[in-house]
């Protein structure tokens, strides 16, 4: 028997189906939120205990889903010319629960690629129409940061004030002042000052092991206390199978599994999908059906297409200073964006974003830092550990990636998760361009580290893509070449909406969860404008 | 025919190019322990046998020896933390017993020697060939290994210094963070594009 029929119906419960639920839970809509995975518990984040790095290599708070395997996560198959080793969490929050809070917006370039660059697609909306989301999603989570930064445009002032950068910060800021060149303090999902009844930031610098005290914006600690006040039901451990048509082809709920393993029903009017860029795009090609053949919201071919993902490369600078780059919050504590708008002498289109990095622990730098250059073992292993450790600070190049319809999740036709359902597999080149950008990006970085007094450089190279999944359904005006509209409805299914990083047109160069958000909650004023229109 | 996902083969192919050092694909966590050289229990003993700690004792020294002020690995309990380990998680096992039989196999191959017979410069020389063979994983997840005995003891944090906060105690003190450091990027024309 189905359960009862829900107004709306969300899955995932991440940064945007938290928002989503909260909103549409506070406008008085009947929400039900399905979750793959569960509540965790404070004291079973690994930041609480000494040993918190080896999750770095094994454990169940590792990134990465294929290395964790806790009950409620898939596996991701990933190839192509650079397979990405895909960063996820499935929890109550999702990824917020251990990304590093860091919560850039995107510019008003960035909305008009097509337009300004001639490359990829515009989105179907601009950034003013995001400007008062981004506001309402940064006072509902939570931000540490300042106003005023010349590289954005101006936004209202920050709910508390920034975050310390530290002496990694006062180090490699000077660089930046020497050369001229743009700097800010990074705007943080970590508030400064308690907040919305949640502790200040105690700099722990542990933040990416999961925030126990809750100063960190998670989203089970920001949106969903909220939710459930206002009557949301939020079922975890409640993995979806497919997301079910009626005869007309309008969606009418999902069948999922319950923690015990049985197949559910859970009947809506209205469907949001928000299990991110990687699952999204499967759940979507899972749900096939008469009327779906191609899977659900599919007939342009685009679900799973156009994945992107942000390419990254690290530059570790090795100073004659003591460095506190394992103290203070590991949200980014400054960032530089002197090469983020398009700059064709440049030799490729579009940006990047620096950031100012903080580091992991001893451990970490002997296994090889974010660089990986591991500490050489022998009579040299002190010598240099010793030089190294605390005297590294970190420059993270973070490129924009273009939509490339090659790149794309499609379902493995061989491994299936424990409910039987494929595994999402990846296939993904970088482009000429990200390679082009990360090049310059690392030249540049090498010249800021230079002025600021830098000995020695470490630099990862061209790392395996692994933070970002966007692209995968995304917004357009037209039905031809995207899967939503502006109002993130599906063009093939009025009563089915997504909204998560797959949305995305295109991805920018910022850590995308700011957007998510924002997203999120005008998807969620649209479902409601629109509820005469439920059935 | 259908894979299994959670075949290590096909783990292992999907952590290629892991941004972490390594990348050990294993499950479950070892609580937290700060270990003391020499106390290894029984059930201990049974997941590395005695020449295995021998060869593993001898071969964690040469990989962090003492000098510069530092313990060498196995003065801070580093036999009796991996010995643990591979008690506790079946892939660690795996890994440390692959690599410290590589090691011996290739100690006798170039020396007709077991590793521990080895004199200091001996061992080196075989350590740094085992380093340069393929596959390299077999070097790679040992020296792994030792590094995590090393750096998980609080006795080598205070020796590098390294004050050690757990989320659910209090947290460093730090200076507040000085807009005016930002005056000068204030004055900066506007970089961002505006859009109609």
């Amino acid at each position: 028997m189905p359960e009862e029929r829900a107004d709306v119906l969300v899955i995932g419960s991440g940064a945007a189906g938290a928002a989503v639920s909260k909103q549409l839970a506070d406008l008085g809509a009947k929400v039900v939120c399905l979750e793959q995975g569960d509540w965790v518990k404070p004291d079973q984040y690994p930041s609480t205990r000494s040993n918190y790095e080896i999750q770095l290599h094994r454990g169940a708070f590792n990134f990465s889903p294929n290395v964790r395997r806790r009950p409620e996560d898939y596996p991701i198959v990933a190839t192509g010319g650079n397979p990405p080793d895909i960063l996820m969490f499935n929890a109550v929050g999702g990824s917020t629960i251990h990304y590093t809070g860091h919560f850039p917006r995107f510019h008003p370039s960035d909305f008009r690629v097509k337009t300004l660059d001639g490359v990829a697609e515009d989105w179907p909306i601009t950034y003013q129409d995001l400007d008062r989301y981004y506001d309402m999603n940064d006072r509902e989570m939570g931000v540490a940061g300042l106003a005023g930064d010349p590289a954005n445009p101006p936004r209202s002032p920050r709910p508390t004030p920034p975050l310390p950068i530290g002496v990694l910060g006062d180090v490699i800021t000077r660089g930046f002042d020497k050369l001229g060149w743009h700097w800010w303090v990074s705007d943080n999902a970590i508030i400064s000052r308690p907040y919305g009844g949640r502790p200040g930031c105690e700099l722990h610098g542990k933040c990416m092991f999961g925030c126990s005290i809750g100063s960190k914006a998670s989203t089970d600690v920001t949106y969903w206390p909220k939710a459930l006040r206002k009557g949301a039901v939020l079922k975890t451990r409640a993995r979806v199978r497919e997301i079910t048509v009626d005869a007309q082809g309008r969606v009418q709920g999902a069948l999922y599994y319950d923690r015990l393993g049985k197949l559910q029903e859970q009947r809506a009017r209205v469907v949001v999908v928000s299990c991110n860029g990687v699952g999204t795009p499967r759940l979507l090609l899972h749900s096939k059906s008469k009327h779906f053949p191609q899977g659900l919201a599919n007939s342009s071919g685009m679900v799973g297409k156009n994945f992107m993902i942000h390419p990254f490369r690290f530059l570790e600078g090795v100073f004659e200073e003591r460095i506190d780059s394992y103290d203070g919050p590991f949200g980014i504590p400054a960032f530089s964006q002197q090469f983020y708008e398009t700059d064709t002498k440049r030799g490729f289109l579009r940006g990047y974003t620096f950031f100012l990095e903080r580091s992991f622990g001893p451990l970490h730098q002997a296994w090889g830092g974010f660089a990986n250059h591991p500490v050489p073992w022998g009579a040299e292993h002190h010598r240099v550990m010793r030089r190294r450790f605390p005297h590294i600070v970190r420059i993270t190049v973070m490129g924009e990636d273009l939509p490339h319809e090659m790149n794309r999740i499609e379902l493995d036709p061989e491994v299936k998760d424990s409910s039987g359902i494929p595994a999402p597999r990846v296939v993904y080149n970088y482009s000429s361009n990200s390679l082009k950008i990360l090049d310059h990006g690392a030249v540049m970085a090498r010249r800021a580290l230079d002025a600021a007094g830098v000995g020695e450089v470490l630099d990862s190279g061209v790392i395996a893509p692994a933070f970002h999944l966007m692209g995968t359904a995304r917004m357009g005006s037209n039905p031809k070449s995207s899967v939503v509209n502006a109002w993130h409805q599906a063009h093939d299914v009025p009563n089915l909406f997504v909204v998560d990083g797959s949305s995305f047109t295109t991805g920018a160069a910022v850590n995308p969860t700011s957007t998510i958000g924002a997203l999120a909650l005008r998807c969620a004023e649209g479902i409601w404008r629109r509820r005469r229109e439920w059935s | 025919m259908k894979k299994n996902w959670t075949r290590r083969k096909f783990l292992e192919s999907t952590l290629k190019g892991s941004i972490v050092a390594g990348g050990a694909v294993t499950a479950g966590v070892i609580s937290p322990v700060e270990t003391k050289a020499g106390d290894a229990p029984e059930q201990e003993a049974a997941a590395l046998d005695a020449q295995q700690r021998k060869l593993l004792r001898v071969t964690m020294d040469e990989i962090i020896p003492a000098g510069d002020g530092m313990p060498a690995a196995s003065e801070v309990g580093g036999v009796e933390y991996l010995t643990r380990l591979a008690r506790e998680n079946q892939q660690a096992r795996r890994e440390l017993q692959k690599s410290l039989n590589a090691l011996a196999a290739l100690s006798r191959k170039q020396f007709g020697k077991d590793f521990t017979s080895l004199v200091p410069a001996q061992r080196v020389e075989v350590l740094k060939k085992f380093e340069a063979q393929r596959p390299r994983q077999n070097f790679v997840k040992l020296r792994d290994h030792v590094y995590e005995s090393y750096y998980t003891q609080p006795k080598v944090w205070k020796l590098l210094g390294y004050p050690f906060y757990a989320t659910n105690g209090p947290g460093p003190r730090m200076k507040p963070f000085d807009p005016a450091s930002l005056e000068r990027v204030r004055k900066m024309p506007k970089l961002y594009r505006e859009v109609s």
